[in-house]
């Protein structure tokens, strides 16, 4: 484990039990197979996978919103799963989330005030008059008018609300943000504005992020170092130079190839892959990206072993055949 | 979408048909808030063997057959009648948002427990578990009758407010509160309350017309309000001898029961309609 970094999370394991009835035992649906990443102070740290790939899940339970069924997270020293009540109180200030949906994350029956208080009321971090100047604060840090509180979240666009969402989450001075796919329900041109907004307040408060996303353009703009995750693992992992430049696993190349190329002259294979990942019921014993491999030199070893993320070049890589290309 | 309590009512309002069943609830209310003032006892039986008399000058809506004022009965009887809708309505909703609240953020072992109870107590007819309760008693004081109608009527309010419960949990902002630090009580208290008033506010008109519905069947069937106490339902129950050569004497009160449910479903579709986003 990488020493001085703010948030270790280690073979973090999640199991949804679906169906299931008063006879029937039910089905589990594995979520987070052993995910492990670190995410350094000030360090941006992206979190790639197509849907259902356990992203969600995975910034949901390193918050303890969703309690992980195994796997250990740190932050800053403190385990925040063996957390008592608390000392987890005292977590939630220091991590913050930002949710995907600008729609259903803001409570529509308080004002955007109130929603932004809320967490300074909760930690008592402010009394009386000098509440309000903070939301104000923080609403002009994001870009919004005073005069936001005293209005209700359907008064305000798409764009606007995840603003109102970010603030919230600064409201409690945290300095690490899961930011849960922030900017993916937005029109591009607001997306980069909140990007640019994200990415200055990260420069002024010294903050940490999660970034979940499974656009890797907006990655290229945000991220630091990459984690690709798939079937509930990272199964590459490097810094984003590394990761967009020099992919090794066959599923971080079918995900670049499918990045649009604003250059119609240049020519690029899209890799297409066949097929769908395996159930998440019922986890293969090999590889799990196996079933859409298209690598040359898959053989089979793939089917039977599951590959450890090991260190190849300047990335770690889950894959059997890392060296060959 | 809809921003406060106050402008989905108001978007109610504007419904056309919402409106009328606010006018004839309000109507209802004030004839019987102040309509006993200034109409004669609704008990006092002038002089014996008088007989029904048709409308007249005299009574506007008639005598029964004891020649007692109808409209006076009418008045006296709407203010028992809605009080008992009313109060047991509260009551039930009351228990039911309580224990819908509780199972659906609590959820598990409570959860199950809970709603299995719930669901018991569902596949029993209502009427059935009341007559049981009522057999007991030889003349029900009203309060009694308040608390077994509410305390019966809870079990579907509780199922549509965990299921609420259980939709918003899910929902960014529970999840934002959660992750803030927030404790149980300020969840359900700041959150999911006023999240789910609009359901609790829509149950609540839908169940003042079954309970009114009830009242009068349990009084018809002599396990309700006791005569010469006039509900509505006693009223109907009154008229079986006389209706014959007297319609109006079951025509009346019969015709207000019909009113009132037909207005508080018209007001609760309108609610309905109004808490729906797609619709506003």
């Amino acid at each position: 484990m990488t020493s001085g970094a703010l948030l270790e999370v280690a073979d973090l394991v999640k199991h949804f039990p679906q169906g299931g009835g008063l006879f029937r035992s039910p089905r589990v649906v594995h979520a987070l197979n052993g995910l492990s990443l670190t995410v350094a102070p000030k360090e941006t740290l992206a979190l790639v996978g197509e849907s259902g790939s356990g992203k969600t899940t995975a910034g949901r339970a390193l918050l303890r919103l969703l309690d992980p069924d195994a796997g250990t997270v740190r932050f800053d020293g403190v385990d925040v799963l063996a957390a008592d009540r608390k000392t987890l109180k005292g977590l939630r200030r220091r991590m913050q989330i930002v949710f995907q949906d600008p729609y259903g994350s803001l409570d529509p029956r308080m004002t955007v005030g109130a929603s932004v208080a809320e967490g300074i009321e909760i930690h008592r971090l402010a009394q009386g008059p000098e509440i309000r100047a903070r939301v104000e604060r923080l609403l002009g840090e994001v870009g919004l008018e005073p005069a936001a509180a005293d209005k209700y979240p359907h008064q305000f666009s798409g764009g606007q609300r995840q603003r109102i969402g970010i603030a919230r989450a600064l409201a409690v001075d945290p300095e690490f943000v899961v930011l849960d796919e922030p900017v993916s329900a937005l029109d591009v041109s607001v997306q980069a504005q909140v990007l640019n907004l994200l990415l200055d307040l990260q420069r002024d408060r010294g903050l940490s992020y999660l970034f979940i996303a499974h656009d890797l353009a907006v990655v290229r703009q945000m991220a630091h170092r990459i984690a690709v995750m798939y079937y509930g693992r990272i199964v590459e992992q490097g810094s984003r130079d590394d990761v967009l430049e020099r992919p090794r696993h066959p599923y971080t190349r079918a995900l670049l190839s499918a990045v649009p190329e604003p250059d119609p002259e240049t020519q690029r294979v899209r890799i297409v892959l066949p097929g769908d990942p395996p159930s998440p019921t019922t986890p293969p014993p090999g590889c799990p990206f196996a079933s859409r491999c298209y690598h040359s030199a898959r053989d089979r070893r793939c089917d039977t072993e599951r590959p450890e993320l090991r260190s190849v070049g300047a990335t770690l890589v889950a894959c059997h055949h890392a060296e060959t290309a | 979408m809809i921003g406060s309590l106050r402008g989905t009512v108001a978007t109610a309002w504007h419904n056309p048909s919402g409106r009328a069943g606010i006018v004839v609830l309000g109507a209802l209310l004030t004839f019987a808030l102040v309509g006993p003032a200034f109409l004669p006892d609704p008990t006092r039986i002038p002089s014996l063997g008088q007989g029904a008399a048709a409308p007249s000058l005299t009574h506007w809506l008639g005598t029964d057959h004891f020649g007692r004022d109808l409209m006076a009965r009418l008045a006296t009887g709407a203010r028992i009648s809605l009080a008992i809708a009313m109060i047991a309505v509260a009551l039930s909703l009351s228990i039911g948002t309580a224990v819908g609240l509780v199972a659906g953020s609590l959820g598990g072992g409570v959860d199950r427990v809970l709603m299995r109870l719930v669901d018991a107590a569902l596949a029993v007819p209502r009427l059935f578990i009341l007559l049981l309760l009522l057999a007991v008693w030889e003349r029900i004081p009203i309060a009694a009758l308040v608390a077994v109608i509410g305390a019966t009527g809870w079990f579907g309010t509780s199922r549509l407010v965990r299921g609420e419960v259980l939709r918003l949990k899910n929902d960014g902002y529970i999840q934002a509160a959660r992750a803030l630090g927030a404790g149980r009580a300020r969840t359900i208290f700041r959150h999911l309350l006023p999240n789910v008033a609009g359901v609790i506010l829509v149950s609540a008109t839908l169940s003042m017309g079954d309970v009114i519905l009830l009242e009068a069947g349990l009084s018809y069937l002599g396990v309700g309000v006791q005569p010469p106490t006039p509900s509505w339902g006693v009223m109907v129950f009154d008229a079986r001898n006389s209706f014959a050569t007297a319609p109006w004497t079951l025509f009346f009160p019969g015709a207000l029961v019909v009113i009132t449910v037909l207005a508080t479903s018209l007001v609760s579709d309108a609610l309905r309609a109004a808490f729906d986003p797609r619709s506003a």
